[in-house]
């Protein structure tokens, strides 16, 4: 009976991974833009931002199978239907930026004035959109496609907040299995 | 006997050095630019070029060089960096895949130093460049070595953004150590 109140283990890997990932582009992401740091360091952030994004971008389609092939267990009845709504909002908002997000980003470094070649860790050439890459106009594009992607990164770091304090009230305040069925280790259910 | 065969030897010498073709050894020898990156100073290097250089100790003011840079060669030991380097924000290898050098006369300084005036040609901008340098020469081998500062701008280096120095540094310097030898 455990197994259907809690995810499987292909959708637990794959949410704390892409938890890990994701919360190291925000972290990242907004440091190296909003941040003062000296050009050497931030032209590093750049590069690692780029490579862990790509790693996001060709995680994803295992992330969304394990989504479509294992049914998630059901929301506790308890929870009140406006929450649950806004649960499924805000799931809906996390996988959405998880994929528009680095093909935002994608598209954005292939339409930068400033062409610079995204190398994955270092070691790998990562090639851009190359009809981005060579569109006539990409200097009218690259403004509007930089402002989506830093103002979606703000409001992923909002929502990526408001995901985690939702998780750890229900664990802690209300003491339901809602972040308990996510656990990848810690199998004793809370009663 | 012996006499005439050193004499003969001598003239040899001096005629064969009269006009001195120098050939270049890329093995042991290095043409390699200095650049400064987000404040930290990179060094990158020409694999490949091909050098006429005809110098003759007597006669330095007919001196000669003639020296074509394959731009698609720089290496500079970073992938970033080494895929930006052919593209057209820099040395554009698809429209410029050369750039030159050619100078004439070799002015001595003494103590083997030397400086020759000439042009030096990247992405079609050509600029005069005066070019000091020391020569070392023994028997029928060469090593010259020298060191010139530039502007990576007056050569159109670095287009767009790039044209400021907010990422990288304006001032390049080019270092050449250049092992030849002749026919003797």
């Amino acid at each position: 009976m455990i197994k259907t109140i809690r995810y499987a283990n292909l959708p637990i890997i794959m949410h704390w991974l892409l938890a890990v990932l994701v919360l190291a582009m925000i972290g990242i992401g907004l440091s190296m833009v909003e941040l003062d740091l000296p050009p050497a360091t931030k032209f590093r952030l750049f590069q690692l931002h780029k490579s862990i994004g790509i790693m996001v971008l060709l995680l994803v389609p295992l992330r969304l199978f394990a989504r479509a092939y294992y049914r998630p267990p059901a929301l506790p009845r308890s929870i009140p239907g406006p929450e649950q709504r806004a649960a499924v909002a805000t799931h809906i908002f996390l996988y959405g930026a998880m994929v528009l997000m680095p093909l935002g980003g994608w598209a954005m470094v292939s339409l930068s004035p400033r062409n610079i070649p995204t190398v994955l860790f270092g070691l790998v050439v990562w090639p851009h959109i190359s009809w981005l890459a060579d569109l006539e106009s990409k200097a009218i594009w690259f403004e509007p496609v930089e402002f989506l992607h830093r103002a979606g990164g703000w409001a992923l770091a909002a929502v990526a907040v408001l995901h985690v304090a939702a998780a750890l009230r229900h664990h802690f305040f209300i003491k339901d299995n809602v972040l308990w069925r996510m656990l990848p280790f810690w199998r004793a259910r809370p009663e | 006997m012996k006499f005439l065969s050193l004499c003969v030897a001598a003239i040899c010498t001096v005629t064969s050095a009269h006009a001195a073709n120098w050939q270049v050894d890329p093995k042991a020898s290095t043409l390699c630019f200095v650049g400064t990156q987000s404040g930290a100073s990179f060094t990158g290097c020409f694999v490949k070029y091909v050098a006429h250089i005809s110098y003759d100790a007597a006669h330095p003011d007919l001196a000669s060089i003639d020296l074509t840079i394959d731009t698609g060669s720089a290496a500079s030991g970073d992938v970033q960096r080494d895929t930006a380097l052919p593209q057209a924000d820099w040395f554009d290898i698809l429209h410029f895949p050369n750039a030159k050098f050619a100078a004439s006369g070799f002015q001595p300084k003494g103590a083997g130093n030397f400086v020759t005036s000439g042009t030096l040609t990247i992405r079609d901008q050509t600029k005069p460049l005066t070019l000091p340098f020391h020569l070392e020469i023994a028997g029928n081998a060469a090593h010259a070595t020298g060191s010139v500062a530039l502007a990576r701008t007056d050569f159109g280096v670095g287009q767009g953004e790039w044209k400021s120095a907010e990422w990288v540094a304006i001032p390049v310097a080019v270092n050449f150590d250049f092992v030849a030898t002749t026919a003797p």
